[in-house]
């Protein structure tokens, strides 16, 4: 009896403490948005929104921001009369390397403009910074909520004054031939696909314990793909390289690129605690090379 | 579910650049097709799946003129049905007795157009159903007596991209029978086409009409809508099967990411439930080697 009731209190405490946490959460991410921005004003109360309740904002696409670590979202609205609303939200990612990964999501060129990268659309502009990913949206773009976006994402850039590192896996990319803003990061094996179809399963063993890197390389009409995973150990990465083996080209076995039924060279290495592959490349020569640089990168 | 494992060495080795895998996964290019209909499943039938479009038909974004949206679907269920006149089309599609829900989408980026719910539900109304037999909605249907009533359904919503299933289309639609969405989130909601198997929709769809006004082709943000990714197409697509015109949707999707962005874009991550809604649930085919594609009206890049 006695320890059910040290269980119950034990439960109560954890819980209370955990609204606390949230709410501190919460609150420190408050302190990123302003009150009053180009004549618009926040209107209402500021919302959070959890993992389990995002669906009710954004619906199935809260998906993408759960497979990414996320944490909290506080979201606020702001008027202006005659004007169209504006909403400001902030996606607390857990770490920057997961608001970095959903940034890269979309991402069509390299910007700098706001945070640590950033991306502008008509009425809307997105960006990362240290673990958050921000988002400051009208419904109607006029000049007035174009200012206003503008100006409500630099004052949040400004109010958050921490930066975010990220993962060593992102310096190891080779910069001769890359698009550079094609670097996509992620953890969740769905996300595989992003550029190239791969598989629709998981024998990579991709998740939120591995860094995972696809990148671009070459013109549209020669284009080959990197594909980096780092695991935890290199008894992982080597499971992984065996399953590749298995699942897509029991040729490497022998060979460190094999030319595949549609004309293209695939390859695939093993270094340490890092899985290389590249896809799609015209020449062998284009596959050794890219491997051999990654290799070469690499440093643990 | 058992669960094969699908590469892209896989669907090459097998030289599926034809097949449903081929252009679903692969963005492979589709082999011209032959032109066999019919209304049973023997071999050579295929799934009728009619594309029309009007170049004049949009006032704004996603708002067509009420006249010319109700001339198109007229047109679309008389090449689909092959009858005489579209009343004769529509009685074949809804009979008096019925209670017919009209399965619509309120995305507020991108709905349903209201004219061609009021499109359909005019004629469903000229084909003898009773007003008050006669339901539009999205959500909430669970708690809505008169779906879970319902003898027939006509499912119709925009086609846009999905940033977890791949696309929002037909088979997806009908998640909102159920009372928690995300159960189906497993696997970038692989299993969707499970919902078709509920006591409250089998056999009850008659009419499936894909939104392709201003189709969204590339999400960005974190409502995945941007208007620069939208483009006037100004079309609809018509079928009885979902999955059939759901495929044919993708395709033009795809094209239209390969024309903007000047490469292969995948859609990300693929639309493997319209692939499974095939070759797991059976739906429907996904397969355009199984489908009869008839085009009317305006054709100019039509992508397909």
């Amino acid at each position: 009896m006695k320890s059910n009731l040290s269980y119950i209190k034990f439960i109560f405490a954890a819980f209370v403490l955990t609204i606390i946490t949230m709410k501190a959460l919460s609150q420190n991410m408050k302190n990123f948005l302003p009150e009053e921005v180009y004549g618009y004003k926040a209107s209402g109360s500021d919302i959070n929104y959890s993992p389990e309740t995002l669906f009710g904002y954004i619906n199935g696409g809260a998906e993408l921001f759960i497979s990414y670590g996320l944490k909290e979202v506080v979201s606020r609205t702001y008027e202006r009369c005659g004007e169209p609303k504006i909403v400001a939200d902030i996606f607390d990612m857990g770490e920057a390397k997961n608001a970095f990964g959903v940034f890269t999501h979309g991402r069509e060129k390299l910007d700098q403009t706001y945070g640590q990268g950033s991306e502008t659309y008509v009425g809307a502009i997105l960006f990362w910074k240290d673990k958050y990913y921000i988002s400051v949206f009208t419904d109607e773009e006029t000049e007035a909520s174009k200012k206003a976006i503008e100006e409500m994402a630099a004052m949040i850039d400004d109010l958050i004054e921490s930066t975010g590192e990220l993962p060593p896996i992102l310096d190891w990319i080779p910069e001769e031939g890359l698009v550079p803003e094609s670097v996509f990061y992620f953890h969740h094996y769905i996300w595989i696909n992003a550029f190239f179809y791969i598989t629709n399963d998981n024998f990579l063993n991709i998740d939120e314990t591995t860094d995972a890197v696809l990148a671009k390389y070459g013109k549209p009409e020669s284009r080959h793909y990197l594909l980096m995973i780092n695991y935890q150990s290199g008894e992982e990465a080597k499971t992984a390289y065996y399953n590749f083996l298995e699942h897509y080209a029991p040729e490497l076995r022998d060979e460190i690129a094999v030319k595949l039924e549609d004309g293209k060279w695939t390859g695939c290495l093993l270094k340490q605690d890092l899985l290389i592959c590249v896809f799609n490349a015209e020449e062998k020569e284009q596959v050794e090379n890219l491997l051999d640089k990654t290799a070469g990168k690499y440093c643990h | 579910m058992t669960r094969k494992t699908i590469t892209r060495r896989k669907l090459i080795k097998k030289g599926a650049l034809a097949s449903i895998g081929g252009f679903l996964y692969l963005n492979s290019p589709v082999k011209a097709m032959k032109t066999i209909s019919g209304t049973n499943k023997q071999a050579g039938w295929k799934s009728r799946v009619i594309l029309i479009r009007d170049k004049d038909l949009l006032t704004d974004f996603n708002k067509p003129k009420p006249d010319r949206i109700l001339t198109m679907i007229d047109q679309a269920v008389v090449a689909l049905t092959g009858k005489g006149d579209p009343l004769e089309a529509w009685k074949e599609i809804v009979k008096p007795d019925d209670i017919l829900g009209i399965k619509t989408n309120v995305w507020n980026y991108l709905p349903t157009p209201p004219e061609l719910e009021q499109a359909i539900k005019t004629r469903a109304m000229e084909a003898g159903v009773r007003d008050e037999n006669i339901g539009i909605k999205d959500r909430g249907l669970t708690r809505e007596p008169l779906f879970q009533e319902a003898t027939a359904l006509i499912n119709t919503r925009p086609l846009r991209t999905h940033a977890w299933s791949g696309v929002g289309s037909l088979i997806k639609n009908y998640i909102m029978f159920i009372d928690n969405p995300a159960s189906l989130h497993g696997d970038s909601c692989a299993d969707l086409a499970s919902l078709w198997k509920l006591p409250e929709v089998e056999g009850k769809t008659r009419l499936n009409v894909l939104v392709m006004l201003n189709p969204l082709f590339h999400g960005v943000g974190r409502h995945h809508f941007s208007k620069e990714y939208t483009w006037e197409y100004c079309g609809l697509l018509v079928g009885f099967d979902p999955v059939a015109v759901d495929s044919v949707g993708i395709r033009i999707l795809q094209a239209k990411r390969k024309e903007f962005f000047g490469e292969d874009r995948p859609l990300n991550p693929p639309a493997k439930h319209v692939f499974l809604a095939d070759t797991r649930h059976k739906l429907g085919t996904a397969d355009p080697e199984k489908i009869e594609l008839i085009k009317l009206g305006w054709m100019e890049k039509s992508l397909i």
